[in-house]
């Protein structure tokens, strides 16, 4: 599966593959078990420094939507059909949330609207995504 | 009768690379012209196209020179100018491709083509699939070595001893050997061995990382990429499969017809099978980078008022401008890529990249060595036979 990242972008770059790979989990692209190409592959195919791909995967780790072992290398390790996250997932969830919601009050948009957004975007990770 | 064979070889060598290099902005990506990367809604510039079109002229002019030369030195010293014609015509090449690209990034400067043009890095994030050149090919090779290696044990009693191991440019035999297993499958041996080794160069270019092309729009440019590493991978097991139908036509005429047929169609058909193979692949190439009809290139733009509202095409998205990296449009270095080999910019096939470490290291042995070969051959007094 292609993704794309953006090298003009005020977002770092692992941070792109990071968001790129979660949104691909959460709109069925990328099953739990599918194999991810390696660190070394990936920053070759993107012409990129191997530490930029490294720190996006560790992040993909941490949050357990990854893991990575010696014999078959990265494979996905949850996704949407795996049943409830972890408990320690609210709460590193819920402060971002805040922030993310407390702009878009602040910049005056309405509870419907709110709503309205969130379940276009659920409903596009629902139905497969755009891709 | 080398001093004929010599010019007519070298002429044709000029002929075939100048075919090559006048078709190469055909069969490479149309937002790489002349190996400088450009944003897709800029690939029919008229800088581009005018650009191109120099280049061609330029290399007509040049391959004529080189023929004259070829001509010229038919009345010389032949031993000495065998690729004299050759290497002028490479050397001046590249020259005037140098020359003709810098118009473009000239034009890609002052104008800032990349403004306002969102770019994407692409990549495949998935584990790559395994992938194999076709099976086929290496059936035809498999069964043409097996026939002949049957015909061969089969007319092995009955052939001559001292055995014909080497033909003049007409035909006629002028090396024997006493007849032994070695020196009578010995040309089917190394026909073995060549075919073996393309082989295995088309599972290596098969198997290759794929990288989006400089300047494409990031829709579908991976699946381009991965067929055209497919359409190189095939070529390269049909060279193989040509080697060994050839060879092995070869070494059956020897054993059975006289010699001066056996050269000339062993010739003829390598040459007819290599160019069939070269002719479908270069169709291939041409097919993937027709402008399908999700990416309309800037020529439509005139027939469709609706979108000279804007420049045209500017809000689509392009691989990023990474001319920086290509010294001459040739050479690749880039400290941060972890990759040794990458595609080549203009051409085909892969190039060193000579900011890594081992490319370094690669590039400088793959100078050093034919150059050790050549002046170890000239100490030694080595005249090949």
């Amino acid at each position: 599966m292609q993704i794309d990242i953006d090298p003009r972008s005020d977002v770092p770059l692992y941070q792109q593959l990071h968001d790129r790979v979660v949104e691909a989990i959460a709109d069925g692209s990328l099953p739990a078990g599918t194999a991810l190409a390696s660190v070394r592959q990936l920053a070759g195919a993107f012409g990129i420094n191997l530490a930029t791909v490294a720190k996006g995967y560790d992040l993909l780790r941490q949050e357990g939507l990854v893991t990575t072992n010696r014999r078959s290398g990265s494979i996905v390790a949850r996704d949407a059909a795996s049943g409830p996250p972890a408990a320690s997932f609210g709460e590193a969830w819920a402060p971002r949330l805040r922030t993310l919601l407390a702009e878009a009050v602040a910049q005056g948009m309405t509870d419907d609207d709110v709503n309205a957004a969130v379940g276009a975007e659920l409903r596009r990770f629902r139905s497969g995504g755009d891709r | 009768m080398i001093s004929a064979f010599a010019p007519a070889f070298s002429a044709g060598l000029v002929v075939l690379l100048a075919l090559l290099l006048i078709a190469m902005p055909a069969i490479t990506p149309a937002t790489v012209p002349l190996g400088v990367a450009v944003p897709p809604a800029r690939t029919d510039d008229p800088v581009v196209r005018r650009a191109i079109a120099r280049y061609r002229i330029g290399e007509v002019v040049l391959a004529i020179v080189a023929l004259l030369v070829d001509a010229a030195l038919l009345f010389a010293t032949p031993v000495a100018g065998i690729l004299a014609p050759v290497v002028l015509f490479l050397v001046l090449s590249v020259a005037w491709l140098v020359l003709s690209r810098r118009r473009i990034m000239a034009a890609k400067r002052d104008q800032d083509w990349y403004a306002g043009v969102p770019v994407q890095q692409s990549a495949e994030v998935t584990a790559p699939t395994r992938r194999h050149p076709p099976i086929v090919w290496t059936i035809v090779s498999a069964l043409a070595f097996a026939v002949a290696f049957a015909i061969g044990a089969a007319a092995y009693p009955a052939l001559p001893d001292p055995f014909p191991v080497h033909f003049d440019a007409t035909g006629a035999p002028d090396r024997f050997e006493p007849k032994t297993p070695w020196s009578v499958f010995g040309l089917l041996l190394i026909g073995v061995g060549v075919a073996a080794l393309l082989f295995v160069l088309a599972v290596v270019v098969s198997r290759a990382a794929l990288r989006a092309t400089p300047g494409d729009a990031p829709e579908g440019t991976l699946r381009r990429a991965a067929q055209r590493r497919d359409v190189l991978a095939a070529l390269l097991a049909q060279v193989s499969a040509a080697v060994a139908v050839s060879l092995s036509v070869m070494s059956v005429l020897i054993w059975l017809a006289p010699p001066a047929a056996a050269t000339m169609t062993g010739l003829v058909v390598t040459i007819v099978l290599v160019f069939a193979a070269l002719a479908v692949a270069v169709a291939r190439l041409r097919r993937i980078l027709d402008p399908a009809p999700a990416l309309p290139s800037a020529a439509e733009a005139p027939t469709q008022p609706a979108r000279d509202a804007r420049p045209a095409g500017a809000s689509r998205r392009a691989a990023p401008d990474d001319d920086r990296h290509w010294k001459a449009g040739l050479f690749y270095v880039n400290r941060n890529d972890p990759s040794i080999w990458v595609p080549r910019r203009f051409g085909i096939g892969w190039t060193l990249n000579l900011g890594h470490p081992l490319g370094m290291v690669l590039g400088v042995g793959m100078i050093a060595v034919p150059i050790a070969i050549v002046v170890f051959a000239l100490l030694t007094g080595w005249h090949g036979r």
